[in-house]
């Protein structure tokens, strides 16, 4: 064997645990779940017996008024929650860079982040209660007629959404950090010499170089934002099924109380697709950008 | 010496630990229903589930048992995700509507001849059915309830309002007359409320929908159950009746998210294991502040039923261990009185009504509580073991949650029932 030829051995050894597990948790499993997909599978009697119902499971989910819900109330979740949240983030993270005391402000926005989800659901539902709850109470100031914020239709999904996005805020805010600090302060100085202003430094400058950065985000952010299911669960109960079902939600029902394993793994196909298409678009409208595109 | 004893003696234990057959035994039931009910002293008035084992454990050397508590909301997955995992229980104590869905799939181990037999010259008519899925037995009744109205004696004092309501509409005046609000119209006060977020509300709403629906005359299902018959006048009627207390200002879906014990609501329709609740909240102040009275019906009294019902998981090695203890449990008589120890607990901890006739004659005078329950079977429907039942009850709630929203017409809300119902019986098939 060639020396190169020991060396790719030698590497190939080293990632074999990580292979081997990426093998068994993701590429069997994906592969498992596309397969029972198209089989009218229970959980309860083997997988390999049970025989192909072809596509019905898929037609089965689109001719589904829950799903569809569940769909269009998933990439409205997913668009909202990881572009808010992001935009926040970022004018957050700039706010307080540099900032004396920014450590405790860092802390405070990054706090929810540590929080159980279900905490965090748990004390905004009694936030948001329509009696006591305190957001309907500082409403109640400014003579804003009170809400049902977790039982409305309409103001479900919002009001849980808004929960998402004050939750999500520290992670992208301390990336954000992380990517300002990477940006050389000669270029700013330069700025400032030419005569710019805030505003056109920041749209020239700081957000451009921050794509990279930003691309990250997004893509990690919107991977989340498909999979919510916590803060949905626990918060959404009171609220018509229709109005707050997420993908997610309409997969554990239909697996573990309907015993439909087939086709919640179909949902979950479908979700891998979208959520796979999502990030393929993400990838290409930011490929361009940071550092790199300066010298390029 | 030391030696000389020792070495035998771990020997020993360890032949035991072998020897001794553990039991898990799985259910909803918590807290006091479990641990007992205890006076201000401390001392043990009403003995909870915990205590019955003991005692079998007592009787049993070589048994052990223990109890796995799981929350009602996730029970069902529960059990078949621990059957799946090959970690399921040995006994349970099961909701029956499940039981199309668990014994299709073989979660269950049909009950012994000794047992049947048991069960049906021992229990009501309507429990036994129950516990019986495609003809088999499958296990034994645990409790059968009907749901009935409960009031808050107070606040309908303070209202002025000296007769419960008997029909439908009567409900909706008296419900008026009770609901507060605020300056901002946010209600403070409800004269009915429906639960949402609790882990029963999938059964608290429709179980008042189908009596409303019983009352009018109607079936949720055909005969044979392989047909919705939520489209029908009888069914849209019965939705009407529930939107009526929406569209009059009587409640509104955030009433979910207060509770009876706060006594900010003043009309409930609940189950009898609820009265138990409250009577552990209130203390004292039960017998002041709780009232129970038939549920308001529209053209004819009417209340639906529930049953539950204990089974031996088909997995379990220790399937004649777990029928035996069953058997001792919920079949044998106690030597004075005449009754069984799962009645016991059924009645007098749990709440609910013991559905072994003898129980249920012996404890029907003691239990005031329990009586309007009782009296209520003459007028109950029990609930129908349909496959997919709990898929479709949670159907059923979701269209009644829609027109109570004002989403739906009733009329639309229960067309989409009906179809939804049938293609899911359809797949079912």
């Amino acid at each position: 064997m060639t020396r190169k030829g020991k060396e790719n051995l030698t590497a190939y050894l080293f990632l074999s645990p990580i292979l081997l597990f990426f093998a068994v948790f993701f590429c069997f499993a994906v592969g498992f779940s596309i397969l029972v997909s198209f089989k009218n599978w229970n959980m309860l009697d083997s997988p390999v017996s049970v025989p192909f119902v072809g596509l019905r499971n898929y037609v089965g989910l689109f001719t589904d008024p829950l799903f569809r819900a569940g769909l269009v109330n998933t990439i409205v979740f997913a668009l909202a929650v990881t572009f808010t949240s992001i935009t926040l983030a970022l004018f957050v993270a700039i706010a307080l860079y540099k900032l004396k005391g920014s450590a405790i402000w860092r802390f405070i926005f990054f706090a929810p982040m540590i929080t159980p989800a279900v905490a965090v659901g748990k004390i905004w539902t009694y936030l948001y209660n329509p009696s006591y709850g305190v957001v309907n109470h500082v409403l109640g100031w400014f003579n804003i007629p009170a809400r049902a914020w977790l039982s409305d239709p309409t103001l479900t999904l919002p009001s849980i959404m808004i929960v998402a996005i004050w939750s999500g805020l520290g992670v992208p805010m301390l990336i954000f950090t992380a990517g300002l600090d990477s940006i050389p302060t000669s270029y700013y100085d330069a700025a400032r010499i030419d005569g710019s202003s805030k505003v056109r430094t920041f749209f020239s400058i700081t957000l451009p170089l921050l794509k990279p950065t930003t691309l990250f985000l997004l893509v990690t952010g919107m991977i989340n934002a498909w999979q919510t299911f916590d803060l949905i669960y626990i918060m959404g109960g009171a609220a018509p099924a229709a109005s707050t079902q997420l993908v997610s939600i309409f997969m554990y029902n239909t697996a573990f109380s309907y015993m439909q394993m087939g086709k919640a793994l179909a949902a979950s196909v479908v979700l891998f697709v979208i959520s796979l298409f999502t990030t393929l678009l993400a990838l290409r409208s930011f490929r361009k950008g940071g550092m790199e595109s300066y010298y390029a | 010496m030391k030696k000389a004893v020792f070495v035998p003696l771990v020997l020993l234990v360890s032949i035991l630990a072998f020897s001794q057959i553990t039991l898990v035994f799985q259910t909803h039931w918590s807290d006091f229903r479990v641990n007992g009910i205890f006076d201000r002293n401390g001392n043990l008035l009403y003995p909870g589930l915990k205590h019955y084992l003991e005692e079998y454990e007592a009787l049993n050397p070589g048994v052990k048992i223990e109890i796995r508590e799981v929350p009602f909301g996730n029970y069902l997955q529960q059990i078949l995700v621990g059957h799946m995992a090959g970690r399921g229980a040995d006994i349970y104590n099961l909701y029956s509507l499940w039981g199309v869905q668990l014994v299709g799939s073989g979660v269950l181990a049909q009950a012994p001849e000794y047992v049947a037999s048991k069960v049906v010259s021992d229990f009501l008519p309507t429990a036994a059915k129950g516990a019986t899925i495609n003809d088999l037995i499958m296990g034994i009744p645990a409790e059968v309830n009907t749901y009935a109205l409960i009031y808050n004696k107070k606040l309908f004092e303070n209202a002025g309002i000296s007769k419960v309501p008997e029909t439908w509409d009567e409900l909706v005046e008296v419900g008026k007359l009770l609901t507060k609000k605020d300056s901002r119209g946010v209600i403070t006060q409800y004269g009915f409320a429906f639960p949402m977020l609790e882990e029963s509300s999938v059964s608290d709403i429709v179980h008042p929908y189908f009596a409303l629906l019983y009352g009018a005359g109607g079936e949720p299902f055909n005969s044979s159950l392989t047909k919705s018959l939520l489209d029908s006048p009888a069914a849209v009627l019965a939705m009407e009746a529930i939107a009526k207390l929406f569209k009059e200002g009587v409640t509104d879906t955030a009433g979910g998210l207060f509770d009876f014990t706060q006594k900010n609501i003043a009309m409930v329709i609940k189950a009898p294991w609820y009265a138990s609740y409250l009577k552990e909240a209130f203390g004292d102040e039960y017998e002041d502040i709780v009232g129970i009275a038939p549920i308001p019906y529209i053209e004819r009294p009417a209340t639906s039923a529930y049953t539950f019902f204990y089974a031996v998981h088909s997995g379990s090695k220790n399937q004649e261990e777990a029928w035996k203890f069953l058997d001792w449990f919920a079949l044998q008589y106690k030597d004075m009185p005449d009754i069984t120890r799962a009645g016991e607990l059924g009645a007098q901890v749990i709440g609910v009504i013991p559905p072994n006739a003898k129980d249920l004659e012996h404890f029907r005078s003691q239990l005031v509580d329990l009586q309007e329950y009782v009296s209520l079977l003459d007028f109950a429907t029990s609930e129908p073991n349909i496959a997919q039942g709990d898929q479709i009850k949670k159907t059923i709630m979701d269209e009644i949650v829609a027109a109570m929203n004002n989403i739906k017409t009733p009329e639309q809300a229960m067309k989409d029932a009906a179809s939804k119902i049938n293609s899911i019986l359809q797949s079912a098939k």
